[in-house]
């Protein structure tokens, strides 16, 4: 019985979308998580995906290029997704507006309805930074209903609040 | 070239694409619309650009704590440097760096040992990551004289070298000699020898004789012949002689307000284009690559910038002077890989499509998988048809598929994509591996492509094995699209009743 329970809970498995807008840090975010270390990122044009274990959880991240013009291809990456991870460049204020209305097509669309959201307010390092609390009124998620979210700061270059994320995504997904 | 050439030139065309297709080979008939829609120039005149590059003086990092130093450096200059006034046209531009200036004739290499030893001294940056060093495939060592063509153009070639640190790349971190071809010097030295004749005639060559240039396309263009046969493969040469200050017109536009948004993606993206290649370490070198883009983006303001264009530009500029990168890369986002970059990426999706289609042909039982997967095409092969393989590929591969590409036309890139998808699946166990565990596996067998299959001789000899005639290619086009106009109505539909019962 022990083993067989034990097989259950750590074969758990999640399918986790990265999206934000182009230049957010989607990509060093992945790379610090599976590998611990922030590597020379390139535009994404396709996608990465990388499998990173975190306590017994394994998660299947997508990472998705985000310039406007590749945006349209996002939609292709919903199926399934059982979270949503949307990173934020806290310190580009000019852009935190394109941004709400990014994340709100985004989990408008149909096959997003049951995804938890995971708002990585990224850059915090960065002078000028917004701060989570001012951010997710910004973004609108304080007025969302209905929806599992969470908003974390984090740096992804120094590693900083990545992984409470995980934890958060762990346990905010059934 | 005088109005009486360029309507020659289009007589020609309308009976040459006449007989052949003209969506899909690429023969150089869509440049009449080009061509038209500019003002008949009277007399030609010489590029005057570049009138330094019979001699280019290029800097090359000499000794490893220089190229650390300046590795370092480079992460030190912002992204938002003003760019926009310093203009890089003019080699005399760019400041003298206290290592050895090596000076390359018109087609490089003319101090072969020294660069030799040179490439293998450079140390790249400070990461530890940092894998070996690339050397150029397939260049010639012992230049000649032989090779003085009488053509006011002149090209530098700089090695295709390269220190990736990106894990994306990681086959790319391989030696490049495990995957380029072994061709004996005086091979080379004989088709370099015969590029020069048919350069010296290209247009007529083009018209009688297209199938040899195609078959000498497909052994591979020799290093040094390289940029100035894509030149005049593409037809960029004609349209570069015909608008010669049209560059500096775009660079140099003062009214950047309509593209003032693209300007900001291009400098956001200008640090992270292959950021480790000696060309793109330096500030001179991205300060190439910001003037190309921009000029495309003022040139065609529909289309403007898109983040595949990157690595396009980039790879054109380890090959040509900034001017030619420009028109190479008109041709190929407005003729070759037309409505590419176009927002929606409407056309990206439909040729995903037809490419799916065409994979049924070839492997069934993957197919099928794929569907019961429901991976859709754009998955897998947007960076391989966006960016022409330059972000999938090894780099003496990737060279290959341009020219057989600036020759064919997408034709080469479907028959490429089936390549890499059908070695893809063609272990058994890892086709198994992917029926058991689902989507997340067969992805990621498509990219992490099997190493031994992206050698240049087995990619270029095993996908041109794989006939696709244009009648097919076609058929496959049209097929798609009006499945892709289907599902486009049918969610317009839904969203449509959703808003009524709302």
């Amino acid at each position: 019985m022990g083993k067989i329970l034990t097989k259950l809970f750590s074969n758990k498995q999640m399918r986790i979308l990265m999206l934000g807008l182009d230049a957010a840090g989607k990509t060093t975010i992945l790379y610090k998580l599976k590998l611990n270390d922030s590597v020379n990122t390139i535009p994404t044009v396709g996608f990465n995906v990388e499998c990173v274990s975190y306590k017994n959880v394994k998660f299947n991240v997508w990472d998705v290029g985000g310039q406007d013009k590749i945006r349209p291809l996002w939609r292709h990456y919903y199926t399934g997704t059982q979270g949503l991870i949307f990173v934020v460049d806290s310190a580009d204020v000019d852009r935190i507006d394109e941004a709400r209305q990014e994340l709100h097509k985004i989990i408008s669309d149909r096959e997003m309805k049951d995804a938890v959201i995971l708002v990585f307010a990224n850059k915090q390092d960065q002078k000028g930074a917004l701060k989570p609390d001012l951010l997710q009124d910004r973004l609108g998620l304080s007025s969302l209903r209905d929806r599992t979210w969470y908003i974390q700061p984090c740096s992804a270059i120094k590693g900083d609040g990545l992984y409470e994320g995980l934890v958060w995504l762990s346990t905010a997904c059934k | 070239m005088t109005s009486l050439e360029i309507k020659r030139l289009d007589s020609e065309n309308v009976t040459r694409t006449s007989s052949k297709s003209s969506i899909i080979s690429p023969t150089r008939s869509n440049l009449k619309i080009i061509l038209n829609s500019s003002p008949p120039q009277t007399a030609p005149k010489t590029p005057s650009a570049h009138k330094n590059d019979k001699e280019i003086p290029i800097n090359i990092v000499k000794s490893a704590s220089y190229a650390r130093e300046k590795s370092q450096q480079s992460e030190q200059i912002s992204p938002n440097m003003s760019l926009e006034n310093s203009n890089l046209n003019n080699s005399d531009n760019i400041p003298d760096i206290n290592t050895d200036t090596l000076r390359f004739n018109k087609y490089g290499f003319i101090q072969s040992a020294k660069t030799e030893e040179i490439y293998s001294d450079t140390q790249p940056s400070k990461t530890d990551t940092l894998k070996k060093i690339f050397k150029s495939p397939n260049n010639t060592l012992n230049r000649t004289k032989e090779q003085e063509p009488d053509d006011t153009d002149s090209m530098h070639t700089i090695s295709t070298k390269s220190n990736i640190t990106n894990l994306k790349d990681y086959i790319q971190n391989t030696d490049v000699e495990e995957f380029s071809e072994n061709i004996p010097i005086k091979v080379i030295q004989l088709r370099e020898l015969k590029w020069v004749e048919m350069l010296k005639n290209f247009d007529e060559w083009m018209d009688k004789r297209f199938r040899k240039i195609k078959s000498r396309c497909r052994k591979g263009i020799p290093q040094s012949m390289r940029s100035k046969a894509w030149m005049h493969l593409t037809g960029a040469i004609l349209l570069k002689k015909n608008k010669p200050n049209y560059y500096n017109e775009c660079l140099n536009n003062p009214n950047n307000l309509d593209v003032a948004k693209y300007i900001e993606d291009i400098k956001k993206d200008l640090h992270r284009q292959f950021p480790s290649h000696e060309i793109f370490m330096k500030r001179e070198g991205r300060q190439m690559l910001f003037n190309v883009l921009k000029a495309y983006a003022v040139h065609n303001k529909e289309v403007g910038y898109c983040q595949a264009q990157g690595p396009i530009a980039a790879l054109l500029l380890m090959h040509m002077p900034e001017e030619d990168a420009f028109w190479m890369l008109i041709r190929i986002s407005d003729f070759y890989l037309k409505e590419y970059y176009k927002p929606g990426l409407e056309k990206v999706q439909i040729d995903g499509h037809s490419l799916f289609n065409l994979f049924k042909k070839e492997n069934l039982p993957a197919y099928k998988l794929m569907v019961s997967q429901s991976i859709d095409p754009v998955l897998y092969m947007t960076e391989w048809f966006m960016c022409v393989y330059a972000r999938t590929l090894p780099w003496c591969t990737v060279l290959r598929v341009w020219d057989m590409f600036f020759c064919e036309g997408i034709k080469v890139l479907y028959r490429v994509g089936l390549y890499l998808m059908l070695s893809a699946f063609s272990d058994k166990q890892k086709f198994q591996r992917c029926q058991q565990q689902g989507m997340y596996e067969t992805l990621n067998l498509l990219k992490n492509l099997p190493i031994d299959s992206l050698t240049e001789a087995e990619l270029v000899r095993e996908s041109s094995m794989i006939k696709i005639s244009e009648s097919e290619l076609r058929k496959a086009f049209e097929k798609s699209r009006a499945e892709f106009s289907k599902e486009k109505n049918e969610k317009f539909k839904k969203t449509a009743n959703k808003k009524k019962i709302n």
